[in-house]
């Protein structure tokens, strides 16, 4: 599709939480590096369970059963060897109500860095003004730092979280549903730091509002049903769609 | 999202209003030509502004669909498509007035005859053929009949070539009625283009059941 390099590859991967009811029916999926992607599709499609599979945050749920794979930089994230914490190290996530510690601004973001054992004071400092830079929220904070992230609004809330999982340099972001809770000057925000994230990170992203997927995802992935229907460009997706079920769905045809 | 269906629905509706529109305007000025009928000529003209109050309705209504219901996919080829059709449309309309203006003029002279008579009621015939098909084809989703359309276009440019050489060499044969000739070399310039015109709505039809973009390319 581009010639970035392949990133995340799904390899006809299934998965169900209890071991009985298949979720994800064999997804094969090839993501880019440092692009976005879009995962779209009803509510109840897998497009979730798929991204939390990426960084196995599936794995909480003792029943749960998979088959196949996904592989970051060509290793399977679901082989014995992987250090799952070294793997959540390397794909942060980011949900759709933000949920900062209960702690200082300063110690959110410091708490995974820190976690990984960075003590130096200054590297701390560099790290917090760093990832608050990028998330565009330092000028807004920097004369508080030491205040309770609970105090920021809903909006600089997200951008703190996107922060704190900048913080310890992972190379993909995973976003479920992100702006989904926030006013639409927020989630202009969100959108906006999306893009200038891509230029770092692979970026996968839920989201229900298509509008936002077209706006901020260079691939779209339709699911439904726990399948993989159609998988390309977002400007074809939405101006195009090869599936007629894409198109049902993105027009809202629907049922 | 019904309601973005009913309202595409809706400007389609008023779409074809404009078309069938257009397309009297084209069969009333070509009468009033060949009958040399020049109450029929100021009516088309008269006629014309109901055209007009329609582009700018439908460029309002798809303005609006834009605004408040972000199309995507056919939805939003649809629209994008209507949004230039009605241009086309429009341009015919403006067209046929032409005709008719220059039919008025012509009836002017006593001694004129429209010449090469038939022939003209054959490009005449063919430009009015395409404008027929060209609203099928938007009507029945029918991307084959519009190829077919621009295919057919190549022969009215043909015929308009031949006649205008036959025009110029009568006219200097007959240099009393070298108005009138300009004249019906302004009515067969028209058709011409009136039948560019159908081609372009048909290459927007493609884009719309298609999405593909044909324009400039050969067919």
């Amino acid at each position: 599709m581009s010639d970035k390099k392949l990133k995340i590859e799904a390899q006809d991967f299934k998965f169900s939480y209890d071991g009985k009811n298949e979720i994800l029916h064999g997804i094969n999926m090839k993501i880019k590096e440092r692009e976005v992607t879009a995962l779209i599709g009803p509510s109840g499609c897998g497009k979730s369970t798929f991204l939390r599979s990426i960084n196995r945050m599936n794995d909480l749920i003792d029943t749960r059963t998979i088959e196949g794979s996904i592989a970051i930089d060509g290793t399977d994230v679901y082989d014995k060897e992987v250090d799952v914490t070294e793997l959540r190290k390397n794909v942060g996530m980011v949900f759709q109500k933000s949920n900062p510690f209960p702690k200082s601004i300063f110690d959110n973001i410091c708490y995974g860095p820190r976690i990984y054992g960075i003590k130096n004071k200054a590297i701390l400092e560099e790290i917090v003004e760093t990832s608050l830079k990028q998330v565009a929220l330092w000028d807004e904070v920097k004369d508080r730092l030491n205040d309770s992230a609970m105090a920021l609004s809903g909006g600089q809330q997200q951008r703190l979280c996107i922060a704190r999982a900048i913080a310890i340099q992972p190379d993909v972001l995973l976003m479920d549903e992100p702006a989904s809770a926030l006013d639409p000057i927020a989630t202009q925000k969100i959108e906006e730091l999306v893009l200038e994230l891509r230029k770092d990170y692979t970026i996968v992203i839920v989201t229900h509002n298509m509008q936002q997927a077209a706006r901020i995802s260079k691939y779209t992935a339709f699911f439904y049903m726990g399948s993989l229907i159609e998988f390309d460009k977002s400007e074809k997706i939405f101006t195009n769609p090869t599936e007629k079920q894409t198109e049902d769905y993105i027009t809202g045809r629907f049922g | 999202m019904k309601s973005l269906v009913k309202k595409i629905k809706r400007v389609t509706k008023s779409l074809l209003d404009m078309a069938y529109r257009a397309d009297e305007a084209v069969s009333l000025s070509l009468k009033s030509f060949f009958e040399g009928d020049t109450n029929l000529a100021k009516k088309v003209i008269a006629n014309d502004d109901k055209i007009d109050i329609l582009e700018n309705n439908i460029d309002r209504m798809c303005l609006n669909i834009f605004a408040l219901n972000q199309p995507v996919a056919i939805d939003l080829r649809s629209v994008l498509g209507i949004s230039k059709i009605d241009t086309d449309f429009e341009r015919i309309g403006d067209l046929s007035c032409i005709i008719a203006e220059r039919t008025i003029n012509i009836n002017k002279s006593k001694t004129f005859k429209i010449y090469p008579f038939d022939r003209i009621k054959e490009l005449a015939s063919l430009v009015q053929d395409n404008i027929k098909d060209t609203i099928e084809a938007y009507i029945n989703e029918d991307s084959n009949m519009a190829r077919e359309v621009i295919f057919k276009d190549h022969e009215i440019n043909r015929l308009y070539e031949d006649i205008l050489k036959a025009i110029i060499k009568r006219a200097n044969d007959d240099p009393d009625h070298f108005q009138q000739y300009v004249e019906v070399i302004d009515v067969i310039k028209s058709l011409e283009r009136i039948g560019d015109r159908a081609c372009n709505i048909c290459e927007d039809i493609i884009f719309i059941e298609t999405g593909e973009i044909i324009k400039h390319t050969k067919l």
